[in-house]
């Protein structure tokens, strides 16, 4: 009886053990199938955010090609957001000031939300963009050609392949555009962007770039003249030679005979108050070896027919003409200004309030900015690209300033 | 002094009397730099004095060519104004029509300078009964001869006096206009454009497609005066220009799209659409503009997006629009409360597609006798963007109520981008010189909605 008990107890001893086991054994795999399934749902998690982060960033690179298309960035809304793959994606732009934008994207995939935030500068329509701006009109006759070169990479020559250097020789107005046939524009030309602004194209035209509306008027800054101690007239004689500069030096009147030459050395400032007149077989010359040259011509300005105006330095950063007079109209024949000159210009002419005919004896290296800019036919222009601040891209042009993940916005909106 | 001398002989000089040619060019020279501006009787006196120096003709008439005063100051002469001018075409035409014919056939004969045809087209331009025809041949012969480059203006300014003077004269290009070289024909299609006339507008569109190589030059010029374009032909016109947008020329196709964006018809979305993912960027980018100058939305360059978003506002204009647009005429009939009309104003003009279609709509609210809704009404017009609204919220700039006239001149600066003064007055004239013409302007309420 006592064996037997024994047994029986034996017995119940081991169920209770391997009951135990069982209980222990069934709740590691309980936590083991609990872990995985907690790793499962992370890595979905995890996944969910990827997606998510990827279809905002998405979304950033649409918006920023939106602006660059002349769009404003905005895509979709929180209520009717853009449809992407499985994602969805909204863009929000807001100006931060008036050349910076700011771009916030969400996307999410129903479950996960990612915002990022970029900022991008608006690049484009500077007035450096231009290697001719017409305030209120740019005129191209037949025959003319506006291409660019950098002359920090050395000479126009150096850089021409085939008809033409590089092709940012941008044009552009705040009102109209005419280009006659065959004139060549190797870069791109935007007119204005009232509704009534108009681009008039001829026969066999080339615009390497297109042509549009700019988005807002662009303006051009007005001269300030310097003031110095008057030197009086300045006359250089027929047969005679005269230098003039280093310095600041103001003149009320300039004008050279034929068969005479008048140099100036920079650094220079010089202001003609009343006129200056380069007549006939007589030669300006412009040595800017030593520092830059920057003329201020008040008045009449008149580089005759068969006059010469010459500059040392091929480098069109080193010389200016602020032309400050103002014409009523396109007309408008006071103050006198001419452009006749048998000249290789290398440099900048500014005259935004006058009315400028680029004679086609007149090869200028450089920029020109007008208030009415007419090129006569085959004159050539070669806008040089070191002039420009901005990117030689009017009306596309946006760089990324600054990109980021927004703090905290990795929220589950389960 | 050669090119002088050889004026004398075309413009037929006699006898030169006492003063010599550099004498007389000096003369006129002089009195022609005269800065003090001309009135009528200034003119007449100044070209008595221009007469009174001696035989001028050949001296005035190579002004006349250049444009510039004669070449008798040290270094050449200096560029006219339109003062000057004036002075020179009342002096030239002082010298009777029989020299004036005399030269004009002189260089007819032999059209080798740029100078002598370009003054005899503006001696045409002067003369009340020259036909375009003789122009075109004049500076047919001189493109041929080489010197086409420097007659370009002066034969857009005969064209323009010409067509000026008799609209139907516009015709007279297309038969001339196959055997036209690239700068003829370039200057009659700016004349063209510059005579601002419907019929200038015709003659245009049936120039169209007759010499591929110069359809970009002519959709440019239809391009920058489609506003002539009455509504009835622009989606007629519209389906001409789309064919262009095929054309092999890329200049040609994105000149196209401009003309597609003035004259604003969404039936020419489609074709546009279809050239949206083109291997040309430049094509490209003119597409995309188009698509959302046309459309007012600011999709990126999917043409899938585009597609569907097309089909939704079709949609929307068969189905809901009718509606919308009926519920709007009877507002005041029906007493509808101001929030009723708010939500229809705000659901109309969110399609600017169809802005010159819906601007009708509006007309009754904007005689609504409730201020708010004429103020809504000023407010949806403004959102639509259609210049079509300028006139009646012109109109409205005398209404009875503050916010009205306020709202009015907010539509009306925003629609024009121009920024006077909320006077009914200088806004009208304002219209009338830079808005289309009353005539293809249509009034309100006469447009219809369904297409």
């Amino acid at each position: 009886m006592r064996t037997r008990w024994g047994a029986h107890g034996e017995s119940g001893s081991v169920l209770v053990t391997a009951a135990i086991v069982a209980m222990l054994l069934g709740t590691i795999v309980l936590v083991a199938v609990t872990i995985a399934k907690r790793h499962e749902q992370e890595a979905d998690a995890s996944v969910d955010e990827l997606n998510s982060f990827y279809g905002a960033d998405a979304g950033l690179s649409a918006a920023l090609v939106e602006l660059r298309n002349g769009g404003d960035g905005m895509l979709g809304s929180e209520q009717a957001p853009v449809t992407f793959g499985g994602l969805t994606y909204w863009v929000e732009a807001d100006a931060v000031d008036s050349k910076v934008t700011s771009l916030v994207s969400t996307a999410t995939d129903g479950h996960r939300q990612s915002r990022i935030e970029m900022l991008v500068r608006n690049d484009s329509s500077e007035i450096t963009d231009f290697g001719i701006f017409g305030k209120k009109l740019v005129d191209l006759k037949s025959n003319s050609k506006i291409d660019s070169y950098d002359s920090s990479l050395g000479t126009y020559a150096s850089q021409v392949n085939g008809a033409y250097a590089h092709s940012n020789g941008n044009v552009g107005s705040n009102d109209n555009i005419a280009v006659a046939a065959n004139a060549k524009v190797y870069g791109y030309a935007q007119y204005g962007p009232d509704g009534g602004d108009t681009i008039s194209l001829a026969a066999n035209v080339t615009i390497t770039d297109g042509y549009g509306a700019a988005k807002t008027q662009i303006s051009l800054p007005a001269i300030t003249v310097p003031s110095y101690a008057s030197l009086g007239a300045l006359s250089v004689g027929t047969n005679q030679t005269k230098t003039i500069g280093p310095g600041n030096l103001q003149y009320t009147t300039l004008a050279t005979n034929s068969n005479s030459t008048l140099n100036v050395k920079g650094p220079c400032n010089l202001v003609l108050t009343s006129s200056a007149s380069i007549k006939a077989n007589s030669s300006w010359n412009f040595d800017a070896t030593n520092g830059p040259i920057n003329v201020y011509a008040k008045g009449d300005f008149e580089l005759k027919s068969n006059s010469t105006v010459t500059t040392t330095s091929k480098d069109p950063t080193k010389l200016t003409l602020y032309l400050s007079g103002v014409h009523a109209s396109a007309s408008s024949s006071s103050p006198k200004i001419d452009f006749s000159s048998n000249s290789q210009f290398y440099g900048t002419v500014y005259a935004p309030d006058l009315a400028l005919t680029i004679s086609s004896n007149f090869e200028l290296f450089g920029s020109l900015k007008a208030s009415w800019l007419t090129l006569a036919s085959n004159c050539k222009v070669h806008f040089d690209e070191n002039l420009a601040l901005g990117k030689l891209d009017p009306g596309k042009g946006y760089s990324v300033i600054a990109w980021r993940p927004l703090e905290g916005a990795l929220a589950a909106t389960e | 002094m050669r090119a002088t001398l050889l004026f004398l002989a075309l413009a037929g000089a006699q006898e030169l009397g006492p003063r010599d040619p550099a004498d007389l060019a000096a003369g006129v020279a002089r009195i022609l730099s005269r800065e003090e501006p001309l009135d009528a009787s200034a003119v007449a006196a100044g070209a008595s004095e221009l007469l009174a120096l001696g035989d001028v003709g050949a001296v005035l008439l190579q002004s006349l060519g250049t444009g510039r005063t004669p070449d008798a100051l040290e270094g050449g002469g200096t560029r006219l104004g339109a003062d000057q001018c004036a002075l020179l075409r009342a002096a030239v035409t002082r010298l009777g029509p029989a020299r004036l014919a005399a030269f004009v056939d002189a260089v007819e004969r032999e059209p080798s300078s740029a100078t002598s045809v370009a003054a005899a087209l503006r001696v045409l331009a002067l003369t009340p009964d020259a036909r375009p025809r003789a122009m075109l041949v004049l500076a047919r012969m001189a493109e041929a001869n080489g010197c086409g480059a420097g007659v370009e203006d002066a034969l857009e300014e005969a064209l323009v006096a010409a067509f000026r003077r008799n609209a139907r004269d516009c015709a007279a290009v297309a038969p001339a206009w196959k055997e036209l070289g690239p700068m003829t024909a370039s200057s009659v299609a700016r004349a063209l454009e510059l005579t601002r006339d419907p019929e200038a507008v015709r003659c245009l569109g049936a120039l169209l497609g007759r010499r591929s190589e110069f359809d970009a030059c002519v959709l440019s010029a239809l391009a920058n005066q489609a506003d002539l374009v009455s509504p009835a032909d622009a989606e007629t016109l519209a389906n001409e220009v789309g064919t262009c947008l095929r054309a092999r020329d890329s200049g040609c196709a994105q000149a196209a799209c401009a003309v597609l964006v003035r004259l604003g018809v969404p039936s020419s979305v489609p074709s546009l659409i279809e050239l949206l993912e083109n291997d040309d960027p430049v094509l490209e980018r003119a597409v995309l503009s188009a698509l959302r100058a046309i459309s007012g939305a600011s999709l990126p360059a999917s043409a899938g997006a585009w597609r569907s978003w097309f089909a939704r506002e079709q949609e929307w204009w068969r189905e809901r629009a009718p509606s919308e647009i009926e519920a709007l005429a009877q507002a005041s009939e029906l007493e509808t409360s101001l929030a009723e009309l708010v939500a229809r104003a705000r659901e109309l003009s969110s399609h600017p597609l169809f802005r010159d279609e819906l601007v009708a709509a509006f007309g009754p609210l904007l005689g609504h006798a409730e201020p708010g809704a004429r103020v809504l009404a000023c407010q949806a017009l403004q959102r639509l963007g259609s210049r079509l609204a300028l006139p009646e919220l012109c109109a409205r700039l005398v209404d009875r109520d503050a916010q009205v006239v306020s709202a009015a001149h907010a539509a009306l600066v925003a629609l024009t981008g121009v920024d006077l003064p909320a006077k009914r007055v200088r806004w009208q004239r304002y219209l009338d010189a830079e808005a289309p013409s009353a005539s293809v302007v249509p009034a309100l309420g006469m447009v219809q909605p369904a297409r």
